[in-house]
């Protein structure tokens, strides 16, 4: 955890850490190499993008950082945190209080209406004045009288801007995105994109999107490209200093 | 556990298997169970020809029954008699005359005759009951014309209505003396009626109630020995 | 950059916790219908089972009750003795004094005198039933004066008519009526003589009771509240024993009855639990589809930090709530059918059936629908702590596997002890509870092993030169997302449960009517001679009666079983025969043949005895065990003075609650033909007129032989009897078509596991045709295999029943069986296909927007 024994010293901080990751998975007695030694640091506030081909491992990748899953080695530290020495119920707090997830089927609870979904993170944290924050987030991707709609009244845009608003709802401090605009068509896909980026700057959300559209790829700082279970490549130069 | 039973008449154990009832452990005659030692040792036979009351019916040892008594009281005075004891539970006389002929293919010396009590409890009309006590005599009197008879006299409970219980205690002392035979005016005399000398059915003598009725017995039949 | 400290012990937020399961619970609530539907047919089994066999025994038990006309009747055959007075006077809220005797009453009209049982009687009695009088208030008004009530059959047989009068005693009494029903009368005891009530009062002055009469004293109690008899009477048992009396409670009396009554109950409670069971199934097959859909829910709400905890409390509340009102539904839904079905199949019914609300078995039902909710969804639930938030990114069926978790075992365990302590309750004895419950593992481990079993073969056997659909309909079998176990479990189960309620009612109706009237004999004539033996059974003929048993009866004893008598058994206590072997009298009979209701059981059976040697008997089953005799051992009878070696041929099963003679010992023609015997003739009378004048004219013709009218005994016996076979009969069809209704719920949740697929299929251009054809292929093997297997099941689970809980003999009716094997596999191909039906009338992407 992050100590400031002078908050005028600007410093760049960390919130995510990667050491030595790797993930294997015994299936009928071989086991299968998903990832291996992966090695990165991500700075808080920054955009990321993870990419590389399909069954390069960025999912995965994306899932272990997020501590949905437990790595076969290395470390993942969150804000801080070693997601390792956690078991499921507390990564399940980790997320809760620090992690928004976008997917790429936007994974809304389907017995949900849009607002509730909002609300679940906010509601699970036990805090006040929810609905309003809720209305509030709704409204910044402009959903305002969607609200008491169920997902499945939605269309693929409208729920992907409901997710979101729930990504958001908790103030988190990294943001995962997994295809966010995999499901899209090309003009929402731009919409939604923006609001990410958006609400991103205006939170100061730290994002890491995994895709394997180079074009969004190229709207953040920073490319982590996969092949093989291996990092192959980190490229900064889109960091703006 | 002792739950109602219905054991109440001389016949009943009939309708005990009839009904389909388990228990069809009735209790009769020792017939000739004797008759090899009788005849082996030249002993004179008095032959009970009889109910259950002869029989013994619900008795532990049927010994104990009034012949088996009777058996005892001829071994310690020393008579030269074997009794056999032909009783079958539940016979009517009607029953006995059926069987008569069966059981006189032994020798009889002295015959007493114990049966109209299941007729006097089936409300048998007195004069049946007399017709068959007397074809009964008759046969004895047919295939063996020395023996002695014995008459035990009967008498059915005053439940039984006044009319029907003095006709039916008059069939016995009638044939005895149509007959010349001798006579015990009332079988049970002493023990009828007293629950402590009989069974819990009522009718039956206890083993103790038996000896009783042996002496009622013993006062007529000595004579004739 | 500063961070909050994460407090990982965040409070338990319970309201928040209700308020998800609310929200999940609110969409598509025609789908969780269905599911709940399944819930609320079972409990609405369940209910209407429940309360139908409650008052259906309330009903039973009172007309059972009839039988005695009290709660208690206490006998004696002497005067009560002081010391007992005071006990016999503190029982019961209503007492009735009854004192009872033979005697001879005299019909002044005609002169004639007649044996009958008179019956003094002070009180109310009875409580249950009523003295059935012509005219209708005789049997109440008798009681005020110098009244008596005369048997139909002697008033007919007399020529009497209502206001003649009867001497009994020295009194004479008016005829107040007829009697033709009298509760209290116990077969034998009724039977000897025609019954006469007069009042009790009178009694004294008849001069009947003196010294030597022979008086039974009778009294009868009435409890206002409800008495376990049982436990009262064991309670006085050995004061009542002691003082040399009898009692006889309702219960004792069904017992006494016959198994009929004891068959009524064990199949009341049989019946019970497995709508117990067919409850089980269908909630435990709606919960599992259930949870089983709402894997996905269940990752994102992970992923959005709930805990595993909470997750698993959200949908544990939702379906205990679900439970809840689907048991109150279906706890209203049985109980209106339990109401309703009496009323229209009112003139099917063998008696009024009360159709009372049972508040107790509506109780029963909906907290045993909550606990099987909660304890079946604990099996799948218990998994969701084990669904990884991983799922939202990659949704693997592989990984998910709902029944992998250590705490299974635990929930198995409770599943199984609640079986066992249900059955308890409904059987009241813990060994059959243990054995119904494996029986019912047993049955469940059958099928899913049959699931696997067609699963690894289909797949094994699978050809790709199969047409797609034959392809297609067989993967489904195996594929990821089937339905094979859970499909033949609860088809299996249900099938196994509908056969063997019918395996058993048909088996139970055939024994009791054996037990009941039909052509079965209601009136004896025994110590007929063989004089009159022939001219007995003319004049039956010539009165038209059927003379359905004409036997020889011969007295005999036993002298020696395998060359021992009674004073060798007595000195020797290593023989094993009682003593009381050789004082019992033994009544035999010789016959060539067996009759119906005789069975062979070991050795042969031999109609006619050779010329030499010993005489080949057969000896009753009961008798041989209790006397440790068996095939080839020699018994010496004494048949009145003439030894008889004998030697068991054969041993024998009877039944004996068959109105007719039976024997222990059966002797073969030609040995005892001439021995001293009389003979017993069995006949029915049609009515009581015919009883009359044929009775009238044998009392003329054969003044020694005695008959035995059974036809007012047998009357109250034999309608119930009658109707108990109904019973049985509705209570099956009842419960079997409510196990149908599970079976068809339990198939219909499967709707939504193809749905997808069959979407998908749709919109590539599947025909409808092909879609069926797919649907059919899947559903008919589930179908097919499921009832074959429960079948099976039934038959040995019948067989078992049969044989250690009713026993009765068992022979199954295997065409019925194959019509149901037809019905339940055709049932499951139409509901598969109705399933679909849906995803064929509407567009594809409507159903997929509606339905996800």
């Amino acid at each position: 955890m992050a100590v400031h024994p002078n908050k005028n010293i600007k410093r760049v901080e960390i919130i995510l850490n990667i050491t030595n990751l790797g993930k294997t998975y015994n299936s009928a007695g071989k086991t299968l190499t998903v990832l291996d030694n992966i090695n990165f640091t991500v700075n808080a506030g920054s955009t990321n993008a993870i990419v590389g081909p399909s069954g390069s491992g960025k999912t995965t990748l994306l899932g272990l950082c997020a501590g949905l899953d437990r790595s076969s080695t290395g470390i993942v530290e969150l804000n801080g945190i070693n997601l390792g020495d956690l078991n499921e119920d507390k990564r399940a707090q980790v997320r809760n209080q620090y992690v928004g997830f976008i997917f790429q089927n936007f994974q809304l609870l389907p017995t949900l209406t849009a607002l509730e979904n909002v609300m679940v993170p906010l509601e699970l944290r036990g805090e006040k004045n929810i609905k309003a924050r809720a209305m509030d987030l709704l409204d910044k991707v402009g959903l305002t009288d969607r609200g008491h709609h169920y997902p499945a009244q939605l269309s693929g845009g409208e729920q992907q801007r409901v997710s979101l608003a729930r990504a958001f709802s908790n103030q988190p401090k990294i943001l995962f995105a997994d295809e966010p605009t995999g499901n899209l068509d090309f003009e929402t896909s731009e919409k939604v994109v923006k609001l990410i980026f958006d609400l991103n700057r205006e939170a100061g959300t730290t994002l890491v999107l995994v895709t394997h559209d180079l074009e969004l790829a190229a709207k953040t700082q920073r490319i982590i490209r996969i092949k093989g279970g291996k990092l192959v490549a980190d490229d900064h130069t889109n960091v703006i200093a | 556990m002792k739950k109602t039973k219905f054991a109440g008449c001389f016949f009943i154990m009939l309708l005990l298997y009839a009904c389909g009832g388990k228990s069809s452990s009735g209790n009769t005659d020792q017939a000739a169970t004797k008759t090899d030692t009788a005849q082996a040792s030249n002993k004179k036979t008095i032959l009970f020809f009889g109910d259950s009351l002869t029989a013994g019916y619900g008795l532990d040892d049927p010994s104990d029954a009034f012949p088996g008594v009777i058996q005892r009281k001829i071994d310690s005075a020393k008579l030269p008699y074997t009794v056999i004891n032909a009783g079958v539970s539940g016979e009517t006389t009607a029953g006995g005359l059926g069987r008569i002929d069966w059981i006189l293919k032994q020798k009889v010396d002295v015959f007493i005759l114990e049966l109209g009590a299941n007729d006097g409890l089936r409300g048998i009309p007195v004069k049946s009951t007399a017709q068959n006590l007397q074809a009964i005599v008759d046969k004895v009197r047919a295939k063996y014309p020395d023996a002695k008879l014995v008459m035990l006299g009967m008498q059915v409970p005053p439940s039984m209505g006044g009319d029907y219980v003095n006709g039916f205690k008059d069939v016995f002392p009638k044939v005895a003396a149509a007959n010349k035979m001798a006579l015990v005016p009332f079988l049970l005399d002493g023990v009828g009626g007293n629950p402590k000398l009989n069974q819990a059915d009522g009718i039956h003598p206890t083993a103790e109630g038996a000896k009783i009725v042996a002496g009622n017995v013993w006062k007529v039949l000595k004579g004739e020995l | 950059m500063d961070t909050t400290p994460i407090n990982y012990k965040r409070k338990l937020n319970i309201p928040w916790l209700f308020e998800m399961a609310w929200r999940d619970s609110r969409r598509n609530r025609s789908r969780l219908f269905l599911f709940v539907s399944s819930i609320i047919f079972g409990i609405a089994a369940l209910v209407a089972i429940y309360s139908f066999g409650f008052n259906l025994k309330n009903d039973v038990d009172s007309q059972a009750a009839t039988l005695i006309g009290a709660d208690l009747a206490i006998s004696d055959n002497k005067p009560i003795e002081a010391s007992m007075q005071s006990l016999i006077d503190s029982l019961g809220d209503r007492r009735s004094e009854e004192r009872n005797f033979a005697s001879m009453i005299y019909f002044p009209k005609n002169k004639g005198t007649r044996l009958v049982q008179v019956r003094a009687l002070k009180g109310d009695f009875p409580y249950y039933g009523s003295l059935e009088t012509t005219p209708l208030q005789a049997g109440k008004d008798f009681r005020n004066g110098k009244k008596a009530l005369v048997d139909q059959t002697l008033m007919l047989q007399f020529d009497a008519k209502v206001n003649d009068s009867i001497k009994v005693g020295k009194i004479t009494f008016l005829i107040a009526g007829i009697l033709n029903k009298a509760p209290g009368q116990s077969g034998i005891q009724a039977g000897i003589a025609p019954i006469v009530y007069i009042p009790l009062q009178y009694l004294p002055q008849t001069g009947l009771m003196q010294k030597g009469s022979r008086i039974s004293y009778n009294f009868y109690y009435k409890f206002d509240k409800a008495v376990n008899m049982d436990k009262l009477v064991k309670k006085l048992d050995p004061r009542l024993e002691k003082a040399g009396m009898n009692y006889d409670t309702i219960n004792i009396r069904k017992e006494n009855t016959g198994r009929s009554f004891g068959d009524l109950t064990r199949f009341l409670s049989l019946v019970g639990f497995i709508a117990l069971l067919l409850g089980c199934v269908g909630v435990a097959s709606a919960i599992h589809i259930y949870v089983r859909e709402k894997i996905a829910s269940i990752a994102i709400m992970r992923c959005l930090g709930v805990k595993a905890y909470e997750a698993f409390l959200i949908y544990l509340i939702q379906i205990a709530s679900i439970g809840l009102i689907g048991s109150i539904i279906g706890a209203a839904l049985g109980s209106f059918v339990q109401h309703i079905l009496p009323l229209v199949f009112k003139d099917f019914l063998p008696i009024s059936i009360s159709t009372d609300i049972s508040w107790m078995a509506i109780g029963q039902g909906v907290v045993l629908g909550v606990i099987i909710s909660i304890l079946f969804a604990l099996l799948p639930l218990i998994a969701i702590r084990n669904i990884s938030p991983l799922n939202t990114l990659r949704i693997s069926y592989e990984q998910v596997n709902l029944l992998r978790d250590p705490l299974r075992w635990f929930v198995y365990v409770m599943i199984l002890g609640f079986i066992v302590v249900f059955t308890f309750l409904q059987l009241d004895s813990w060994l059959g509870s243990v054995f119904f419950t494996i029986g019912i593992l047993i049955a469940f481990l059958i099928l899913t092993l049959i699931a696997k079993l067609l699963m690894y073969l289909v797949k094994l056997f699978m050809q790709s030169s199969w047409s797609y659909l034959w392809r297609q309909g067989f993967a489904n079998l195996y594929r990821p997302n089937n339905q094979t176990i859970i499909l033949i479990v609860s088809i299996g189960l249900s099938t196994a449960f509908i056969c063997t309620l019918f395996f058993i009612q048909s088996l139970l109706v055939k024994q009791v009517s054996i037990s009941a009237s039909g052509n079965q004999a209601n009136m004896i004539l025994f110590d007929i001679q063989t004089s009159q033996e022939k001219g007995v059974a003319a004049l039956a003929r010539q009165h038209h009666l059927p003379v359905l048993q004409q036997v020889p009866v011969v007295n005999t004893r036993i002298a020696k079983i395998n060359g021992k008598t009674e004073a060798d058994v007595k000195k020797d206590t290593t023989l094993r025969f009682s003593p009381h072997t050789f004082a019992n009298e033994y009544r035999v009979t010789y016959r060539d043949s067996l009759t119906p209701t005789e069975k062979i059981t070991d050795g042969e059976w031999v109609g006619h005895a050779p010329k030499l040697g010993d005489v080949p008997i057969s000896v009753e089953d009961r008798f041989a065990k209790h006397n440790h005799l068996k095939v080839g051992d020699k018994i010496e009878f004494n048949v009145q003075g003439i030894p008889v070696s004998t030697k068991i041929a054969s041993i024998r099963v009877v039944n004996w609650t068959k109105m007719q003679t039976n024997f222990l010992v059966v002797f073969p023609k030609g040995v005892l033909d001439d021995a001293p015997q009389f003979h017993v003739l069995l006949t029915r009378v049609p009515s009581k007129p015919a009883s009359a004048s044929f009775q009238q004219a044998a009392v003329k013709q054969f003044p020694n032989v005695s008959i035995i009218d059974l036809g007012l005994v047998l009357s109250v016996l034999d309608d119930l009897l009658d109707k108990l076979g109904d019973i049985i009969r509705f209570m099956a069809m009842f419960s079997i078509i409510t196990g149908m209704v599970v079976l068809i719920a339990s198939v219909r949740i499967s709707k939504y596991q193809r749905l997808q697929e069959s979407v998908l299929l749709r919109t590539m251009g599947a025909s409808r045709k092909q879609i069926l054809a797919i649907t059919a292929i899947e559903y008919f093997f589930l179908g097919a295999l499921s009832a074959a297997t429960g079948i099976l099941i039934a038959l040995a689970g019948s067989w078992l029943l049969a044989k250690y809980s009713f026993e009765i003999p068992f022979n199954a009716d295997l065409l019925p069986a194959l019509l149901l094997f037809l019905a339940i596999a055709i049932l499951t191909i139409v509901i598969g296909l109705f399933n679909s039906r849906g995803i064929l009338n509407k567009p594809p992407l409507e159903i997929l927007r509606r339905d996800v």
